[in-house]
């Protein structure tokens, strides 16, 4: 059982890790696309090992099912599937922003290697459907109403972008 | 034996390869892929954790996160296109008109 638990988290780790890489160096924006829907399979995975069965459902479901073919959806719509404008800065920007990130990176696994007292807890946790609802309903109801403001206020945000370009060229 | 710290270190692996797409792309469709990098990364964190202290807290604060992600995605890519449309492009170096 243990064996298990250790192939599967690192396949689904590396599987995430290459297809994420893969998608920050793609030249073209559909395959990063269909790449991170890979990735994020990997990554609900991972959620299934922690026991987050309701959060890696969802993680499918929203991120794969709508995000990600709004993506799609969008590059093809405007035909932008096309390689990036070689510019003499954007080799500038990869030097740096890879110094940066690796740096950034060192130093948070020196701060995770040094945390010697962190340990997962005995007590089995699952994160079923029933328990995350009454979490949710109760101990985080102010937090759940007011992702809720931010759902509606980000429809309001599109359809006042979207109307705005409509009223300009009728 | 898998223990939180090999999750916290693909959630960390996970957030600088976001972070360095943010900073090397010049697309603003991959800048919004980096940026979906990053928020999961930091719901695996968020995950973890709610393992590592029994506590259900870290699950339903990343489905709070998966949520917040699918509003910004909406907003960010309807900005992307009305840039293309008045810009004709995807740049964001493009979109200089404010700069002195």
């Amino acid at each position: 059982m243990n064996y298990l638990e250790t192939i599967l988290f690192y396949a689904f780790s590396s599987v995430l890790i290459a297809t994420s890489l893969f998608v920050v160096t793609a030249k073209r924006p559909t395959y990063a696309v269909l790449a991170l829907a890979l990735g994020i399979i990997a990554l609900s995975g991972l959620f299934t090992l922690l026991g987050a069965y309701f959060v890696a459902i969802i993680q499918v479901l929203i991120y794969a099912g709508a995000i990600l073919v709004l993506f799609l959806f969008v590059i093809m719509l405007l035909g932008v599937d096309t390689q990036e404008t070689a510019k003499k800065n954007s080799k500038v920007w990869a030097t740096v922003g890879g110094l940066l990130t690796l740096s950034f990176l060192v130093e948070l696994i020196g701060i995770i290697a040094a945390q010697a007292d962190l340990h997962f807890s005995g007590e089995a946790l699952v994160g079923t459907t029933e328990a995350i609802g009454r979490a949710l309903f109760s101990e985080y109801l102010l937090p759940f109403e007011l992702v809720s403001g931010v759902l509606l206020l980000g429809i309001l945000g599109v359809v006042g972008l979207a109307r705005k370009e409509s009223q300009k060229n009728p | 034996m898998i223990t939180i710290h090999h999750y916290l270190i693909v959630s960390g692996l996970l957030f600088a390869i976001g972070a360095f797409g943010v900073l090397s792309r010049r697309n603003i469709m991959m800048i919004l892929l980096s940026v979906e990098i990053m928020l999961s990364a930091a719901n695996l964190s968020f995950v973890a954790f709610s393992a590592a202290r029994a506590d259900l807290g870290g699950q339903v604060i990343s489905l709070l996160v998966i949520a917040i992600a699918a509003s910004e995605v909406a907003v960010g890519l309807a900005i992307a296109v009305l840039m293309f449309r008045n810009r004709g492009t995807t740049d964001p170096n493009e979109m200089s008109l404010m700069k002195w």
